[in-house]
């Protein structure tokens, strides 16, 4: 038996198994090696203690932009991933949409020499298309081969259908995740908020949700008699819902994601013209709201993943049409999640919907990013990566902060995150 | 000092005290009001409209104010610089306003969140144009008064409320910025607003006023009515099928404006494409005011500068 170097008393484990009292042993090697109740404390054994704490597999993001390299200013690996230890990820997808793009193997090389600074795991993302161009496809295999993860033009959305029904057929034996990001160019124009009362109201040119479902429900049409994985990046409006609904219910086989805005903010903050609200998809509205919380719960949707943009100050300051797109969420995104749910309430707590929103955090974007899904992540044997957080400690954002959740609380901190058996936060702070 | 941004930073009684303003400055055009000397404001203009500029500018000289006259086309102070950045600079001149025109909606808005000098808007994107909403309004008051020669009786009791008058704004209410801040303004005095357009050009999503793509439908029963400039680029852009059928359901045709009522009234915001949202004889219509319109541009503003900078004053 594997020696025991780190041991985790007292927490109630939440995952895909249930809610349930839990101890968990942490090999030398950085795998669990026992989960069950009251494993007895050894000599040389690191102990946290848990307790009043709930213990999760690590969070896994399906969607994080590093911007490294290109943008060291607004991010870098070393930072981004620090924010996302912190607010309990252990594993981030980063989008390739860098500067240059990671379409090419030497990119790949690239961003795993950069990655060796990380605090937790970056997967990597490629290109579909060579510099997201839309042109041709990138080399696939090679990048597979590679152990790239996913390839999505991020940013934009592959427009030429055609290329995209290649793009599907070419990955499909090689066990990758083609993503797309929902944008109609044509119909998407010049908009720079959700086309609806709000948007006309102001005056601001607006992005239709034809824009994003017209290219879902292309895919979808696309996928079909395909074995291609198909992951739909940050869906946002309730048609879009119902087309998943539709194609899950016929049996097609995909997946798609959430991000924490979109469940939680609307479009009527755009009103004060403040660029912190820009984001692509743009803010919904309330009844879109009220429809992404439901896909999560009916696992309609399986996946929250942060779409986690940063940019510098200057460039936020500038005006609503030129400042670019993208909200801030690692650190905080279990709160917003949490909030967004109901969750942090404890009069309305509903250990179901924890469970869900859990899953929808861990298992679910594992197992779409991996060629072998499983049941469990706190199985023996399974990778050291949990979440530890309270549902009873206060996440402050600051007043200052350069994010539409500026000055707001959020019940539910993160207060350790173990990847690899090692603790990266402790007491919720970082051990860097 | 106090921000005009949009329509709706004003009450029914600030609306009416700044036309009153107006109209003082149109009765006795050699009155200078001095209290204002001293203070500066700047015409920042990152979208250039020669027009509005001037009048602004023209406005501010009357009022004895300092002028600084702002520029993207000719400056290179933007170059690389971040629009707080700009707004830093004349702050750190030591002016008092910034009158601000810019092609993306909001950003006067914006830039009032970073300075305490008062802002006024000169247009921004398709959000707002308050000053011209405002001297329509002075515009239209005048015609209700009998104050111009030639004009029917379109005699009210009442010109500061407009209940049971009708507006028709016409034409590309979607990328209006005087659209909508016009609508805004006299439905707080009390009108009842109807946008008309090509259904392309309607907003339609946004449910505050009265929508309706059949100008022939409601021209006869309008008290106002104001065609909007189309963008020639509309065509081109398949929101309408072309000018001339643009101008065969919408354009104020000389046989079109035979519906419009004796006592009614014609504004364009100008500037006006003849042949296409009005025909070329209108404008010489006894109820069509575009000139007179023009005329209360400088007073208005002058309204609108005192209003900004004294934050109060007092009428007569
Ligand atoms: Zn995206």
């Amino acid at each position: 038996m594997n020696e025991v170097s780190l041991l985790i008393k007292g927490g109630t484990l939440v995952d895909s198994v249930g809610l349930r009292r839990g101890d968990i042993a942490i090999s030398t090697q950085g795998l669990v090696s026992q989960c069950e109740n009251n494993i007895e404390i050894a000599s040389n054994q690191r102990v946290i203690d848990a307790s009043g704490l709930y213990v999760s597999p690590g969070f896994i993001d399906l969607h994080t932009h590093l911007r490294e390299p290109g943008n060291n200013e607004a991010e870098t690996i070393l930072s981004g991933t620090r924010k996302a230890a912190l607010g309990g990820f252990t594993s981030v997808v980063a989008m390739p949409n860098t500067n240059p793009s990671v379409d090419c193997t030497s990119m790949v090389h690239e961003i795993k020499a950069l990655a060796k600074s990380a605090v937790i795991n970056v997967e990597i993302a490629s290109a579909i298309t060579a510099d997201r161009k839309g042109g041709s496809l990138v080399n696939m295999k090679a990048m597979a081969d590679l152990g790239v993860v996913m390839f999505t033009d991020d940013g934009s959305g592959v427009q030429d259908s055609s290329l995209m029904d290649k793009a599907l057929s070419y990955a499909g034996e090689l066990g990758v995740v083609i993503a797309q990001h929902l944008e109609t160019n044509s119909i998407s124009k010049n908009g720079l908020a959700n086309l609806g009362p709000i948007s006309q109201r102001l005056g601001i040119p607006g992005i239709a949700a034809a824009s994003e479902e017209i290219m879902l429900a292309r895919d979808l049409i696309l996928l079909k008699n395909k074995s291609a994985k198909y992951h739909a990046q940050h869906i946002s409006t309730s048609g879009s819902l119902e087309i998943v609904e539709i194609a899950k219910q016929r049996g097609l086989n995909f997946t798609c994601e959430v991000t924490p805005h979109h469940l939680f903010l609307d479009d009527a903050l755009v009103e004060q013209f403040n660029p912190i609200y820009k984001v692509n998809p743009p803010l919904r509205g309330l009844s879109d709201i009220k429809d992404m919380r439901r896909g999560v719960l009916e696992s309609t949707i399986d996946a929250i993943a942060t779409d986690h943009a940063p940019h510098t100050l200057d460039a936020k300051e500038r005006s609503f049409s030129e400042a670019p797109c993208g909200i801030e969420s690692l650190d905080i995104a279990l709160g917003i999640i949490l909030k967004a749910f109901g969750l942090d309430n404890k009069d309305e707590f509903d250990a179901d919907k924890l469970i869900k929103v859990i899953d929808a955090l861990t298992i679910k974007p594992r197992n779409i990013i991996s060629k072998r899904p499983k049941t469990s992540l706190l199985d023996i044997g399974a990778s050291g990566d949990l979440a530890i957080f309270s549902l009873e400690e206060k996440k402050e954002v600051p007043k200052v902060a350069l994010s539409p959740y500026r000055g707001m609380d959020f019940m539910g901190k993160v207060i350790y995150t173990i990847c690899g058996g090692k603790v990266v936060v402790e007491n919720g702070v970082g051990n860097w | 000092m106090k921000n005009l941004i949009s329509i709706d930073d004003l009450t029914k009684g600030e609306i009416l005290s700044i036309v009153k303003r107006a109209e003082t400055h149109i009765k006795n055009e050699l009155q200078v009001a001095g209290s204002l000397g001293g203070s500066t404001v700047v015409t920042l203009f990152f979208e250039e409209s020669t027009r509005t500029r001037m009048s602004f500018e023209m406005a501010a000289r009357k009022l004895s104010l300092g002028v600084l006259s702002f520029s993207k086309s000719t400056s290179s102070m933007t170059k690389g610089e971040s629009l707080r950045d700009t707004i830093a600079t004349f702050e750190s001149f030591g002016v008092n306003a910034l009158i601000v025109r810019h092609s993306s909606a909001g950003v006067p808005r914006q830039i009032s969140e970073w300075t305490d000098l008062a802002i006024i808007n000169a247009g921004d994107g398709a959000h707002s144009h308050p000053s011209q909403a405002l001297l329509d309004i002075v515009a239209f008051r005048s015609a209700i008064k009998g104050d111009i020669p030639n004009l029917g009786s379109l005699a009210r009791n009442n010109p500061d409320d407009f209940s049971g008058v009708k507006i028709g704004i016409v034409g590309d209410i979607l990328h209006s910025r005087v659209a909508r801040s016009v609508a805004r303004a006299f439905s707080k005095l009390g009108g009842e607003v109807v946008l008309c357009g090509p259904p392309t050009l309607l907003p339609n999503f946004w449910q505050e006023f009265q929508l309706v793509t059949d100008l022939d439908s409601v021209i006869s029963e309008l008290d106002l009515v104001m065609p909007l400039r189309l963008q020639l680029e509309r065509a081109s852009g398949g929101f309408i099928p072309s000018l001339s059928e643009y101008r065969h359901r919408y354009g104020l045709t000389i046989d079109r404006i035979k519906k419009i009522k004796e006592s009614a009234v014609i504004l364009h915001p100008g500037p006006m494409n003849r042949g296409v949202e009005i025909d070329s004889l209108v404008p010489s219509d006894p109820r069509a005011l575009v000139n007179f319109q023009v005329r209360v541009g400088v007073p208005t503003r002058m309204a609108i500068l005192e209003h900004c900078l004294e934050g109060e004053y007092k009428n007569e």
